[in-house]
């Protein structure tokens, strides 16, 4: 008898063994999709939610007699993407926030996408390919011996967000006359047109501290941000004054550490010629500093900020939105387009609350855009460079399904439904139809028109930046457009807060120290055993 | 008697392979596999060439920067040696003279066994979630701050100034492992025989600190040097708490080797960095390895309990 039970447990166990992986592993198909392949889409799901990709799946997944796709959400970003699909992974499709992908371009791990730039979606008379936005930086970065492996996703500006009727309100803003609070209407702004995104900011650093002090003066913190949590959104609004401050050029000396025989200067007054051989000095170069000390100014500046705001670890996501959405909270949060997404269902209960407040939508929420120099184009900077790529496959009708169902993804009506139902925002051109324009909530609006003011402002992110950089995509150095010091620090405002105590002199003697020719000279072979820079 | 064959002896013992299979599949490939990958990656570097053999240089790097004041690696070192140092002259006796008083059922024994086990009952990260919103800028101790007029009633940063950071850390790892040591001493204490006792009462054991000193710390010993022994073979893996408190943004003075190592993995998300982690791994190995086995014959010198051949 005991035998007999030993047995029945030893083939029960050895069951288990066999069957647990499999369990694990297996699919959860469903009747409507009975018999059919499965195609599996691996996205980053952040704040703007899954709805979205469940409904394009579910919509394309009735044209298909043989083939649907299933979304899986997760929050890998490209080292774990590309650990997964060294070690063979599962998904045929990946969207991801950023686009650090360049080690695997030649590697036979991903399929060519020349086939979908070159298609059309239904009714569309543009290919995908020329509806990327700021196609050539793109192309550049995504595209190895001709063959294209990424394609775009999406891009989120993130900077000082603010409730533009609270500041007209408050008498926050400036008028046609330069005037703050005054009673000329509002200055129209850089595209000089009224009743748009960008009324009543300030045009120059010193309206900018004049706007501050006014709402310090009121007895109102000015800025909010996760500093201890995620000070990486507080460096969006920091590269975005370093990029204005240096103008497009200048940025671009900065990160891609080539003055193309220039003269710069650094920090310390010395002046150089910045070749990638050097590229190092990039990151003292003056300007950088100018940085620091806006950041230890405004950001940084304890009278416009809390300690809680510069490194209470409690202060998370869902804290900082209920104290920013709070009567009286803080002018400005620092936070990005997935905000008010993200937060619906806060809006939604404390409406429930308070019947004064606004309801989800109602809010006109918009980007502060720092006027760092009052010549150029406004920068803002994004916290995704959203790709899109496509895992190998053996099964030709497989892949061509998969092409088609990217085909009716970035079709304009859908990434219109998209950017209306969630407010996300595609790196692409794309043309919105009045239902999807009057359907979207202000703040989706004005960020939407921000994005397509191409005359004045340029939104730019670290991750495309340094994805086309060989320097960053194929070293050590990563997506971060610089280190400052002793390896602890990726993020500036730490960096100078808790690391040189506030002192931008220090600060700027710290990434000296940390980011020395022989450090660069690692970084620099790494990319140069991929062929680049020889 | 007909002789087993193979089969049937396979057939005898299918129990016991199918216990052991699937925990055995594991450590083959999450340990050996794992650690022979790691000691071969030490001795190589990678690039867009694919991997090469690097001699020591790996392990020359990882040396210097380890050993150089300044780095967050060298904080790490020597916060790592001062949480065990801690661990050891302040806690540990702290552990037993706890266990000692709820072994012998103190006043409310039972309230403080329960409020000890909590954060074992719960999980690690609702703990660490409730233990930073108990000492943010919003929570009750700020708001017994006010109430009491401690630091003019402002918010004590204890996690992120310098003055108090490591502390805060090293208070809460302990606050954790309490519950461990309160649940394997006691019980080790409760193991002694009732007659020890009685027989060391009438040969002159007459207060509570000649009982523990002189019946209880030789006989619950190799408890003892269990503790010591794992507690040192752990110096350089134990991360704290840090990961659940900073995620990837600890300052520099609360780090420590095991924070260390995760961190370098989470920020540096590229293969080129990771022969210089596995070569760091093999020194740190190399270091305590023989330091640990060092330790327990040392320790087991003093064993009491174990008669020894004579």
């Amino acid at each position: 008898m005991k035998k007999k039970v030993l047995k029945a447990i030893s083939l029960l166990m050895a069951v288990a063994l066999l069957c647990l992986p499999m369990v694990g592993c297996g699919g959860g198909e469903d009747a409507a999709n009975a018999g059919k392949e499965e195609i599996v889409v691996s996205y980053y799901t952040g704040e703007f939610g899954d709805e979205w990709i469940k409904n394009l799946a579910e919509q394309w997944n009735v044209t298909s007699d043989k083939y649907y796709v299933s979304a899986k959400g997760n929050l890998n970003l490209s080292g774990v993407v590309i650990a997964d699909i060294k070690s063979g992974t599962k998904n045929d499709i990946i969207i991801t926030e950023d686009c650090n992908f360049g080690t695997i371009f030649d590697s036979n791990y991903l399929e060519s996408l020349n086939e979908l730039l070159a298609a059309t979606a239904d009714g569309e008379s543009v290919t995908i390919g020329d509806k990327i936005m700021n196609k050539d930086t793109w192309m550049e970065m995504a595209t190895k011996d001709g063959v294209t492996y990424m394609v775009p996703y999406n891009i989120s500006p993130t900077g000082l967000i603010f409730d533009y009727d609270r500041f007209a309100e408050n008498g926050w803003l400036f008028d046609k006359d330069g005037k703050l609070g005054g009673s000329n209407g509002v200055h129209p702004g850089k595209d000089g047109v009224e009743g748009t995104y960008d009324d009543g900011q300030p045009q120059n650093m010193d309206q900018f501290k004049a706007m501050c002090e006014k709402i310090r003066n009121s007895g109102t913190e000015v800025f909010l941000y996760m500093g201890a949590k995620h000070p990486e959104y507080v460096s969006n609004v920091a590269y975005a004054y370093l990029a204005q401050y240096l103008g497009e050029e200048g940025f671009r000396t900065f990160y891609q550490h080539d003055s193309k025989g220039a003269e710069v200067e650094l920090y310390d007054g010395r002046k150089t010629v910045i070749t990638v051989e050097n590229g190092y000095e990039s990151m003292t170069m003056k300007g950088v500093d100018k940085m620091g000390q806006f950041l230890s100014e405004y950001l940084g500046n304890r009278n416009y900020v809390s300690e809680a705001t510069l490194s209470d670890v409690a202060l998370t996501v869902d804290a900082s939105h209920t104290q920013f959405l709070t009567a009286g909270g803080p002018a400005f949060i620092v936070e990005g387009n997935w905000f008010e997404n993200g937060s619906r269902q806060l809006i939604e209960s404390m409406k429930n609350y308070d019947p004064d407040a606004k309801a989800y939508g109602e809010a006109d929420y918009r980007y502060m855009l720092v006027p760092a120099s009052a010549e150029g184009k406004s920068v803002i900077h994004s916290q995704t460079g959203g790709s899109i790529l496509v895992v190998k496959q053996e099964n030709e009708e497989k892949r061509a399904a998969i092409m088609d169902f990217l085909s009716f993804m970035l079709s304009d009506s859908n990434m219109g439904q998209v950017v209306q139902q969630t407010g996300m925002l595609w790196n692409y051109n794309y043309k919105l139809s009045e239902a999807h324009l009057s359907g979207m909530t202000k703040f989706t609006r004005n960020a939407y028109d921000l994005l397509q003011d191409t005359d004045n402002v340029i939104v730019r992110s670290a991750f495309i930046d340094t994805a086309s950089v060989p320097v960053y995509a194929y070293s050590a150095l990563g997506t971060s457009y610089m280190t400052y010091n002793m390896s602890t620090q990726q993020e500036p405002l730490p960096a100078l807060i808790s690391g040189a105590g506030g002192d931008v002199q220090k600060f700027m003697q710290e990434i000296a120290a940390y980011n020395t020719a022989d450090r660069w000279a690692t970084w620099l072979n790494q990319a140069k055993s991929y062929g680049y820079y020889s | 008697m007909r002789k087993k064959g193979r089969i049937g002896k396979v057939k005898d013992n299918l129990f016991v392979y199918s216990l052991i299979g699937y925990p055995l599949i594991l450590f083959c490939i999450f340990y050996i596999g794992i650690n022979f990958n790691s000691i071969i990656l030490a001795f190589q570097s990678i690039d867009g060439a694919g991997k090469h053999f690097a001699g020591f240089k790996n392990f020359q790097l990882f040396w210097q920067e380890m050993t150089s004041s300044g780095n967050l690696l060298f904080y790490s070192l020597i916060n790592s040696l001062k949480m065990y140092a801690i661990n050891l002259v302040i806690c540990m006796p702290l552990y037993i003279c706890f266990s000692y008083l709820l072994f012998k059922k103190c006043l409310f024994n039972r309230v403080i066994s329960f409020l000890v086990m909590i954060p074992s009952i719960m999980s690690g990260l609702v703990i660490s979630l409730v233990f930073v919103n108990f000492i943010g800028s919003n929570g009750p101790l700020t708001e017994l701050c006010r109430i009491f007029g401690i630091n003019e009633g402002k918010w004590i940063n204890l996690l992120h100034s310098e003055e108090y950071a490591f502390g805060t850390t090293l208070f809460y790892s302990i606050w954790l492992s309490f519950s461990t040591s309160l649940l394997v001493y006691p019980t080790a204490m409760r193991g002694i025989s009732p007659e020890v006792f009685e027989s060391a009462k009438i040969d002159g054991v007459s207060n509570m600190f000649q009982e523990l000193r002189y019946i209880i710390l030789p006989l619950i010993y190799p408890t003892l040097t269990t503790f010591l022994v794992t507690g040192f073979a752990a110096i350089f893996s134990n991360g704290g708490p840090l990961l659940e408190f900073y995620y990837t943004d600890a300052p520099s003075y609360v780090s420590n080797m095991g924070y260390y190592f995760t961190r370098s993995v989470l920020v540096d998300a590229t293969e080129f960095s990771y022969p210089k982690y596995a070569a760091g791994g093999l020194i740190l190995t190399v270091l305590i390895g023989p330091l640990t086995l060092l330790l327990k014959r040392f320790l087991e010198k003093f064993d009491y309990t174990v008669e020894k051949k004579v």
